[in-house]
């Protein structure tokens, strides 16, 4: 499933790319260069090649983990990427801490009090929240709590404190789709047989909901968390852009507005691996979560 | 059992949709979306007439006014929600903007369901190695980051309405193909396929005729729910800066250009960004009563 994906990502990329109209050469020169200057840089970077090899080179250099080299930057792709990525994991990773706590709290919470002010009222709100586009949101909160209120700095990452309003406002979009989807498995599970029976035992309330229930609701939790990885990649781009956090989503944006062709492909590639390796890991985590599924 | 729910189900198709209907009316938040999407649909529809003035007249000295402001171009003489940068009035250029979002999803919905449906149901009706071949597409399709995509189409061919028509639909189609084709697959087996088989239509009819009718419901809810991912994908394109190009009014386009003013003129950006809110929200509402109401079986 993942080999095929990546061929797929790395062609649809590469063929972007050469479609795009503008030499990169004279991109990186500048108009005024003389023609022999630009024949020679050609060669230097390959670009004379037919399409079919220019291809394969690029491919077999990926799996070396070369990616090339920058235009703009002159640095190599890899090493770019490499800086910024863990940037964008520690946004990433602490924006689905927030989701996952939030989101599955809450819909507990709605479930176990179905049809309560309570329930409506954290329903009416998650539909908002997943009706709000993130970038607007991020916007939102940072003119209220940065500027206005002064309570977490404006914009930049210069130490954890800069990470906090960011993960909240990422986190807090994707909690919304979890805890609907935790209150709707939670209200399918309660009304299953061994919940009586574990009733009927004589455990108590929170026993039931919590060992019980929620284990049991844990399967498409778990899938919809999967599912939002690719959203949540997409998420901390616009987070990242909105908060000025140098991490690899403000560096795909800057590659796309410079018109960086290399750096724009190993992004895309090295987001594509990334979303490759999440999904995976969530499908690891079924057999932990359920003992009847088997890894193959 | 089984006999009698089809049975419930065969006193022609009205019965159903005026089933629903019933049942549509009775949840009030599915009510209020409906409202609020007619409403929508209606503005955009006849923004000329609704909207107090150009969405591209300027008025450089009017800069930031602050809603309810007098102003020199609007009809009744103020800027009810204020004014952008260049003293454009923000209220005509939303109702414009409504016109954008829509025509957008509208047509990226026609483009993607007709090739979604066609696909999937190939897929789904003749199963195999065209089932197998098709599968795998739609899985690379799937898995790929289609944000990316568009930034490079984009880049590729300029960015006018017809090309983000043709960004998002290139992808937009796989979804649709996917669900189409188990749907057909569940449904191919049923009898009354088999008798329209047995009676020697061709399969473009059984597909047409037979099976596609019954996928209807499930269809027009995965319709409504997906209008807001277009309208919300364009207006984070347009964040990026890769949205439709100025001076054409997109709600995308207004909060990207607020963006630099927002600490002078914050009304700039939270009226767009409202009008996003509440056409999504409006969307997801009915879409959901509809499922509600379209099956019951769901409802919890």
């Amino acid at each position: 499933m993942m080999i095929p994906v990546l061929i797929g990502v790395t062609l649809v990329t590469f063929i972007l790319m050469n479609v795009v109209p503008g030499d990169p050469v004279i991109e990186m020169l500048g108009k005024r260069t003389d023609p022999e200057t630009v024949a020679m840089v050609r060669k230097e970077l390959g670009l004379d090649a037919p399409l079919h090899i220019q291809y394969l080179r690029f491919v077999a250099g990926a799996l070396r983990g070369d990616l090339g080299k920058s235009y703009k930057l002159r640095q190599p792709v890899t090493a770019l990427i490499m800086r910024t990525f863990p940037t964008t994991a520690k946004l990433a990773l602490s924006a689905a801490v927030v989701a996952i706590t939030l989101g599955i709290t809450v819909g507990i919470i709605s479930a176990v009090k179905q049809y309560s002010f309570l329930d409506h009222t954290t329903m009416v709100a998650t539909l908002t929240a997943i009706s709000a586009p993130v970038f607007w949101v991020a916007m939102i909160a940072q003119l209220v709590f940065g500027y206005y209120l002064r309570w977490f700095p404006i914009s930049g990452y210069y130490s954890p404190w800069h990470m906090v309003l960011p993960a909240i406002v990422l986190g807090t979009r994707f909690s919304a789709s979890i805890a609907r989807l935790t209150r709707t498995t939670m209200l399918d599970v309660i009304r299953q047989d061994y919940i009586r029976t574990a009733r009927a035992k004589g455990l108590a309330e929170r026993m039931v909901t919590y060992s019980h229930a929620l284990r049991n609701a844990m399967i498409p939790i778990v899938t919809i968390i999967g599912m939002q990885i690719s959203g949540l990649l997409t998420g901390s781009f616009f987070t990242e852009t909105v908060f000025a956090i140098p991490g690899l989503g403000s560096l795909a944006v800057k590659a796309m507005q410079q018109r960086d062709f290399p750096l724009m492909q190993g992004t895309v590639l090295f987001g594509a691996v990334v979303l490759c390796v999440g999904i995976l890991i969530v499908d690891i985590s079924y057999a932990y979560l359920d003992p009847r599924i088997r890894l193959e | 059992m089984r006999l009698l729910t089809r049975e419930s189900k065969i006193p022609a198709g009205s019965t159903l949709w005026a089933d629903s209907w019933r049942r549509l009316k009775r949840n009030k938040p599915a009510v209020v979306g409906l409202v609020f999407v007619l409403m929508i649909l209606f503005v955009g529809i006849f923004a000329d007439v609704l909207a107090p003035a150009s969405p591209t007249d300027q008025d450089l000295r009017a800069r930031f006014a602050k809603p309810g402001s007098p102003s020199k171009i609007t009809r009744n003489g103020t800027y009810i929600l204020g004014a952008d940068q260049f003293g454009r009035d923000i209220l005509s250029r939303i109702i414009y903007g409504a016109r954008v979002s829509l025509t957008l999803a509208v047509v990226v919905e026609a483009i993607t369901r007709v090739i979604g449906i066609t696909v999937g149901s190939c897929a789904g009706y003749y199963g195999g190695w065209i089932d197998m071949a098709i599968s795998r597409v739609l899985e690379v399709l799937m898995a790929f980051p289609d944000l990316l995509f568009y930034i490079g189409i984009r880049f590729a061919l300029g960015s006018s309405l017809p090309v983000l028509i043709l960004a998002f639909s290139a992808f937009g189609w796989a979804g649709t193909s996917r669900f189409v084709r188990g749907l057909v697959m569940q449904l191919k087996e049923s009898e009354y396929v088999e008798a329209a088989r047995a009676q020697g239509f061709s399969d473009a009819r059984v597909i047409a005729r037979h099976i596609l009718p019954n996928c209807l419901g499930p269809l027009i809810v995965s319709i409504t729910l997906s209008i807001p991912g277009t309208i919300m994908g364009e207006a984070g394109l347009a964040f990026l800066g890769l949205g439709i190009q100025p001076p054409a009014p997109s709600w995308g386009n207004m909060i990207y250009d607020s963006r630099a003013y927002l600490r002078v003129a914050p009304f700039f950006g939270i009226w767009p960004g409202v009008a996003l809110i509440v056409t999504v929200l409006a969307f997801n509402l009915f879409g959901d009563g509809l499922r509600d109401a379209l099956d019951p079986r769901l409802k919890r």
